[in-house]
């Protein structure tokens, strides 16, 4: 008899998105601390290295979730704004995706989802596209380092509540699912932006 | 506007990149602002820009601190009345550091975030407007490693990918003001590669062996020139886009 499937960890924060996505996939969910918090990011971030468990999961999925953002230009973002769209979100990113390449088993598959406007719509969504076009930089370094032990790293990028392209979480999961299947044994450091053809 | 000369802002101008671009802004007789923590090397940079045919000035600036920043751009303006361009060179004094992203303590993450894109944000509040009334741009170093990552720079790539998508956007909310938003991936030899060679002695004969041109760019030749380009009126219509300054070798273009 075959042995059960082992479930996929997704790591991400406490969001009803998030909660639907690990639904999606069937996956395990390692709570990551809300942003802004660094003493606890921090904490958490050294658990997360302190410790490996056994056994490695071999497919692992990093996500700070979908919720919608309203449009507003970077000039008129005030720092507490510019901090809640892009600089706490940028140390979870940084901080889980260091956790889920370190703990990854050889031979796995790690993604990366992000919220991204597709360039041409990006006016407005300035903090969404720095940590888009970020967390694919990360996604490739950890590709690149881990890809002697057979780890392949990609990132999904969605749409969804950025603008008329959006498209549904189902599809978000299902490439994600995609990225980390056997189909995609050949592709590492890829993005997948899920919106219909919107992003070149 | 077109004979006047340009008035353009270098952070991280003590030293490397930022320094050639500030000489070869000085070649055009440009006037050029050193803004940088320490008076004795920003201002010698300052220096060598009077020496080479432009007006260099010395303006002290953290560039971490949205005050700090603030003040300076008000400093060149009260002295200058306007305002040409900025260019974002300075990085965090951890970029060159190998390490592994699980073993970056959130402190290092928030230093890199902090050097790297917080000042675009604080140049849009503090800057915008001068820019604007000079239909200026705004030039941000970034990296090859923002395209393809770094195996062994990781917060260092990251954060070039973030300045990447930041310029991006920022060139469809400014392109209707008049403001061009460009992005530069140079590669050249300076003060923070030189350590990464230390650090890493195989990477020189691997970087040189890769690349088309078989060299490393000089800073201010090779490097400054480009960026001129980029402030200049030569490149009026050029926005939203990232050059590669580095013999061809980003694959990504």
């Amino acid at each position: 008899m075959a042995a059960p499937e082992v479930p996929p960890l997704l790591i991400a924060p406490d969001r009803a998105s998030c909660a639907r996505l690990a639904n999606a996939l069937g996956a395990v969910v390692e709570p990551l601390p809300e942003g802004g918090d660094d003493d606890a990011i921090e904490r958490w971030r050294r658990a997360a290295g302190s410790t490996v468990p056994e056994p490695r999961p071999e497919r692992i999925v990093v996500s700070l979730g979908l919720e919608p953002r309203p449009a507003v230009e970077v000039g008129a973002l005030d720092t507490k704004a510019w901090d809640e769209r892009f600089e706490r979100p940028w140390v979870l990113y940084n901080v889980a995706l260091g956790a889920a390449s370190r703990r990854v088993a050889d031979g796995g598959a790690l993604v990366a989802v992000v919220q991204a406007a597709a360039v041409p719509d990006s006016g407005g969504f300035a903090p969404e596209r720095a940590l888009a076009d970020g967390v694919v930089a990360l996604v490739r370094s950890i590709a690149g380092r881990e890809s002697a032990r057979g780890v392949r790293a990609n990132v999904v990028t969605s749409p969804i509540g950025l603008g008329d392209a959006a498209r549904s979480e189902a599809e978000v999961a299902a490439a994600v699912r995609l990225m980390l299947s056997p189909d995609a044994a050949g592709l590492s450091g890829r993005i997948a932006p899920v919106d219909g053809g919107r992003t070149l | 506007m077109s004979d006047e000369p340009k008035v353009v802002v270098v952070t991280g101008a003590s030293g490397g990149v930022g320094r050639g671009i500030a000489l070869a802004c000085a070649e055009a007789g440009w006037h050029v602002w050193i803004a940088a923590r320490r008076e004795a090397e920003g201002g010698a940079v300052a220096a060598e820009v009077t020496d080479r045919g432009g007006t260099g000035r010395f303006v002290g600036c953290d560039v971490s601190d949205r005050e700090s920043l603030s003040a300076a751009i008000a400093a060149v303006l009260a002295e200058d009345d306007r305002l040409d361009g900025v260019v974002h060179n300075a990085t965090s004094g951890l970029s060159p550091r190998p390490v592994e992203l699980g073993d970056v303590p959130v402190e290092d993450l928030l230093d890199h975030a902090a050097v790297a894109l917080r000042p675009l944000h604080a140049l849009a509040l503090c800057a915008f407007e001068a820019l604007r009334a000079r239909r200026g741009s705004l030039l941000v170093t970034t990296s090859e490693a923002g395209f393809s990552g770094s195996p062994n720079l990781p917060p260092y790539a990251g954060v070039k990918g973030a300045q990447r998508g930041l310029l991006r956007a920022l060139a469809r909310e400014w392109g209707p003001h008049g403001v061009r938003v460009n992005g530069l991936a140079p590669l050249a030899m300076t003060p923070a590669m030189q350590r990464a060679f230390e650090h890493d002695p195989a990477l020189e004969a691997r970087v040189t062996g890769r690349n088309p041109m078989r060299r490393v760019g000089d800073s201010t030749d090779d490097i400054g020139r480009a960026a001129r380009f980029l402030l200049s009126d030569e490149a009026r219509y050029v926005t939203g886009h990232t050059l590669t300054v580095d013999g061809g070798a980003c694959p990504a273009t």
